[in-house]
């Protein structure tokens, strides 16, 4: 027993190309990430980048509950148009910094994700969805008509003449709202990575294996799934607050709507649910190829754009229906090759050093 | 296996020749940005404003002796700038802001324009607006009437278009007139019939503020979501208040379903008055035909009593797009499109600085614009103080008659008539 | 229009029910059908009353192409975002289309056979709405008929139950799915047609009609005929009626607050299979 502690502790010692290579890919990824608005100092491509960042935001909030978890979500636009209303009107109607309004975006969001869950959490999948789209539209209705948060002229903000952090506002330059969205991201990466990490995490890829199996060995299935749906709700909501303050203009028909959760499911699952870095490697295909496709045919008036777009996505859901990294998952032989070198040591572990 | 890499391969084949078009930027011409909705629910209108650029285009860039007076009409190009052409890129935003939002930033960043002109929705201008206010490049206002949008103060934003606070209070002086000289029937109540979004909300509470002080009393306001797909209930509310004017704030899918709604009712109010120019629009007139007529609206457009008007609406423009009708949209995008070239061609660059400073001394008269305004000069907020509107009845045969303002009648109101009437 | 609404969303679900699927581009066929009605009207000057047979051919064809081309596939693979996002696909896809070759314009059939309305004493009922209702109760009754009384259409609803025990049965399942097609296509086309004669056409017009179709069929049950036909009466009414007595403004409100509230009591729909 002692010897195979040891040697647990010795193989955790070695250091695998593997791990060099995920070192120097992490450093490389992180200086590219950073340096990313001086490499390109073409706003416009700044633009991309952050709107890019924000889905992918989105995106991960989606796939907690519905990548992880098994409730597939088609109205995580409400999530993300509470956090942009909490902000944007705390701002302009008591000057409330945006960072508080984000803060009080996710506990609104996260309240009307437990007020919601308790009666949709209990449908089967295909009605859930179908239910939290209705919640959607039942939103927007609200808003629409709603004269304290501006109905439907909805929320105008001010341009404000100075950039500060503290009001979220940066005149003419985009490098900090892209260093503000980089850093909510690989805030919410952590946080999703740390719990599918956890018992949390098990628990709720137990439940979508087989839910009354979880159940019966004394999961509460509701409990977690509230609680997934907070994290869920509340990321969604940081990226609402994000939008509302770059846009610096929200509008109910804008944010409560179908393409908004559309956005989000389609980046998450063309990265490939239920992995760290599908939303984000989904949202980086899908977010600029849209723009660009729309940049470069958009103005014709005659919908070739869109007709493109309809196109690409219906070869994607043929040929590429579980992701980007659903791809090497199946394909996992070409790889293994590849990751049996990586798995090999470089370094001699002390483990053979012992006897010296 | 192999079919699976047919998908990656095509995409890759699009972003690569996406990359390439993007890069062929001719540096010869002054690039102008426009954003309009292209695509989407709202893509008709972009494409009348789409006409309209093309026209403005035609209007600058070539020589049209036949068109003078017309502003830019005789000469090639922009006199100052050695004749340099114009060009117009065009941006689709869908009618939402975000989208708006980013291709007003493609459009400066990428394109490189000299300014900006839009955007149709008051929401599409607010945001791009506000990106063309960051990089210091003015944004031209040719079509969205919210007053909202001159209150913020920014230096950029001009507006060559009247806002809605100036249309309601013309509309409203065009029927206490026309309420007076009608002695048969007796007008007193008006009710307010808006669709919920930044437009219409906007008019409607212009309209309640109004209505007043030109003595006629709101009984309601119902305001609807415009995507909707029956409006019984809203025709049935109508019916019930019968009021005896309406003032109705719709866009062209909603107002054609209520006028059919209120032919099934067999209702009609004693005036019926739209806060835009509904009748000028071909699918109304097409759709609606004889159930159109007789309503009365507003717009800036008119066919004014100038030698050019005939020979471009309708001979160049009936011949290019016989799908169209010259209508205000065409007028107040060329009228935007020379306000801008007039603002270059007297700062003698494209250096949005200077562009802007010109810009504020703009005096563009009556006569050298296809709009029947009284010319156009700016206000330090950025509208035009020139801009009005003009009331128009559509009779029969959507014979248009102006009613209003008194320079320009040239015809009698005929009171609404009943359905069993016609 | 409550009847109107039950007729294209029992297509849906019916449709859902038996693939198991989302469609989202149900409301795009609508407009289809409506686009062919008043082609035919335009070219022919046949009255959409008269085209419904052609609307119905058409938009089983592009039903059955739909099937073939793209769900037949997209089945095969487990993901369900294939599932899903195809069909999203294909609405942008047939509604930019649309846009291309007729241009954005609103397009309307003018004089219609049936036109104006009826009078009983004060209300006014109007005629193209009362034969829309009508024909679709009529369209409605006959694909019902087809489906509980024929054989194929009870091997239809084994189908619909379970693929696996079907298929076990002798039954064909893959040309269950092609008629499951061809009843939604006939319920599409009908009602298609029949909203030409009063509503307006445009490129994007079923994505209203999808919205709505979506709370109908989960407000009756997946794959339940008779639950398509109560929620959408019900939808109908809630609407109109809402209208009325709240406020037009918050018309659609109620319509989802009902849905909510029944999802909440019966989470299978009205009418849903246990």
């Amino acid at each position: 027993m002692k010897d195979s502690e040891k040697q647990l502790m010795n193989d955790t010692k070695k250091i695998t190309r593997g791990m060099v290579f995920r070192v120097i890919g992490g450093f490389g990824l992180a200086i590219f990430l950073i340096s990313f608005p001086h490499i390109f100092t073409s706003n416009y491509i700044r633009n991309l980048a952050i709107l890019t960042c924000m889905w992918a935001i989105g995106g991960q909030a989606w796939n907690v509950l519905s990548g992880y978890g098994s409730r597939y979500s088609m109205g995580h636009a409400i999530f993300f148009g509470l956090g942009a209303y909490s902000s944007a009107v705390l701002f302009t109607k008591y000057g409330i910094s945006p960072w508080f309004g984000m803060v009080i975006g996710m506990l609104v969001s996260s309240s009307v994700s437990v007020i919601v869950g308790f009666p949709t959490f209990k449908l089967t999948p295909a009605y859930y969805g179908m239910a939290t789209l209705g919640f959607t539209f039942t939103l927007q209705a609200i808003f629409l008509n709603w004269r304290w948060v501006g109905d439907s002229r909805g929320v105008f903000m001010p341009l404000l003449r100075k950039s500060s952090i503290f009001d979220f506002q940066f005149a003419n330059n985009k490098t900090q709202y892209y260093y503000i969205v980089l850093f909510l991201l690989v805030l919410s990466y952590f946080l999703v990575y740390k719990v599918s990490k956890s018992k949390l995490g098990f628990y709720i890829r137990a439940m979508k294996e087989d839910e009354l199996a979880a159940q019966s060995l004394g999961v509460d299935v509701m409990k977690n799934l509230q609680i997934v749906g907070i994290i869920s709700a509340s990321l969604a909501s940081v990226a609402g607050t994000f939008y509302a303050q770059y846009m610096l203009y929200v509008d109910p028909m804008s944010v409560y709507n179908s393409i908004t959760s559309n956005n989000f499911i389609l980046s998450a699952t063309l990265g490939g649910i239920a992995t760290i870095a599908g939303p984000l490697i989904g949202a980086i295909i899908f977010i600029p190829t849209g723009e660009l496709i729309r940049g470069w045919i958009g103005g014709s008036g005659k919908a070739f754009d869109q007709m493109l777009w309809g196109f690409v996505i219906i070869l994607i859901a043929i040929y590429r229906p579980s992701g980007i990294l659903g791809w090497f998952k199946e394909h996992a032989k070409i790889f293994s090759g590849i990751s049996k070198w990586m798995k090999e040591p470089i370094v001699r572990s002390n483990h053979d050093n012992s006897g010296m | 296996m192999k079919k699976s890499f047919i998908p990656v391969i095509l995409l890759a084949v699009i972003l690569t020749s996406i990359c390439f078009s993007s890069v062929s930027a001719a540096d010869d011409t002054v690039k102008i940005g426009v954003v309009y909705p292209l695509s989407g629910n709202q893509a008709l209108t972009g494409f009348e404003y789409r006409a309209g650029c093309e026209l403005a285009e035609e209007i600058i860039n070539n020589e049209h002796p036949e068109w003078a007076p017309l502003k830019f009409a005789e000469t090639a190009g922009i006199p100052a700038l050695d004749g340099k052409k114009i060009e117009i890129v065009y941006g689709d935003s869908q009618a939402t802001p975000e989208r708006g939002q980013n291709e007003a930033e493609r459009l400066i960043t990428q394109e490189g324009v000299v300014a900006l002109i839009g955007a149709f929705n008051s929401s599409v201008s607010t945001t791009a607006s506000q990106v063309a206010k960051r990089y210091g490049i003015p944004f031209i206002c040719d079509s969205a009437s919210s007053p909202t949008l001159t209150s913020r103060g920014f230096q950029y934003f001009f507006r060559v278009f009247g806002n809605d606070a100036i249309f309601v209070e013309n509309l409203f002086t065009a029927m206490r007139e026309e309420a007076d000289k009608d002695t048969s029937r007796e007008y007193k109540t008006v009710m307010v019939l808006n669709e919920n979004s930044l437009w219409g909300s906007d008019v409607a509470d212009i309209a309640k503020l109004v209505a007043p002080k030109y003595g006629f009393e709101v009984v309601d306001q119902i305001s609807y979501p415009s995507t909707t797909t029956q409006v019984n209930s809203e025709v049935q509310r109508v019916v019930a208040k019968d009021p005896d004017i309406l003032f109705q704030a719709s866009y062209v899918a909603d107002a054609m379903l209520f006028m059919r709604t209120f032919k099934e009712q067999k209702y009609t109010p004693k005036m019926y008055v739209y806060a835009d120019g509904k009748p000028l629009n071909f699918s109304y007139r097409e759709t609606l035909g004889p159930d159109g007529w007789w309503t009365v609206f507003r717009t800036v457009y008119t066919k004014k009593d100038a030698p050019f008007v005939n020979l471009i609406t309708d001979d160049y423009f009936s011949e290019h797009y016989p799908d169209l009708k010259f209508n205000e949209n065409q007028g107040s995008v060329i009228t935007s499109v020379q306000v801008l070239v007039d603002a270059i061609n007297r700062a003698g660059s494209t250096d949005p600085e200077k562009l802007r400073e010109a810009l504020t001394q703009t005096d563009i008269k009556g006569e050298e614009i296809i709009l029947p305004f009284a010319g156009v000069q700016f206000d330090e907020t950025g509208q035009n103080i020139l801009a009005r509107a003009i009331v128009v009845q559509a009779q029969e045969d959507f014979k248009f008659v102006n009613l209003w303002p008194a320079e320009m009648k040239n015809g009698d109101y005929v009171p609404y008539p009943a359905w069993d009437e016609r | 229009m409550g009847a109107l609404y039950a007729l294209v969303a029992s297509g849906l679900s019916l449709i859902q029910g038996l693939m198991n699927i989302i469609n989202f581009c149900h409301g795009d066929l609508v407009t289809i059908s409506m686009y062919t009605s008043f082609l035919l009207w335009s070219v022919f000057k046949m009255d959409p009353l008269l085209s419904i047979p052609v609307c119905i051919i058409v938009s089983t064809l592009v039903g059955i192409a739909t099937h073939k081309l793209i769900i037949s596939q997209v089945l095969r693979s487990p993901s369900s975002f294939g599932q899903m996002f195809s069909t999203y696909g294909l609405g942008i896809l047939i509604a930019s289309t649309l846009q291309f070759v007729f241009t954005p314009n609103y397009r309307s059939v003018l004089n219609p056979f049936v036109e104006g309305s009826i009078s009983i004493g004060a209300i006014n009922i109007s005629k193209p709405l009362l034969f829309g209702a009508v024909g679709a109760l009529l369209a409605y009754g006959l694909c019902y008929w087809f489906i509980r009384r024929t054989p194929e259409g009870q091997a239809l609803q084994a189908t619909e139950q379970d693929h696996g025990a079907a298929q076990m049965m002798g039954i064909d399942t893959e040309k269950m799915f092609l008629l499951g097609w061809t009843i939604s296509g006939f319920c599409v086309g009908t009602a298609g047609a029949l909203l030409t004669n009063f509503y307006y056409i445009h490129p994007y017009v079923g994505e209203t009609f999808s919205n709505i179709s979506f709370v109908v069929v989960t407000l009756g049950g997946y794959g339940s005929f008779e639950g398509s036909l109560i929620a959408g009466l019900i939808v109908g009414v809630v609407e109109t009626l809402s209208g009325y007595v709240i406020g037009p403004q918050y018309k659609l409100i109620p319509v989802y607050l009902t849905y909510l509230i029944v999802l909440m009591f019966r989470p299978r729909g009205l009418m849903g299979r246990r």
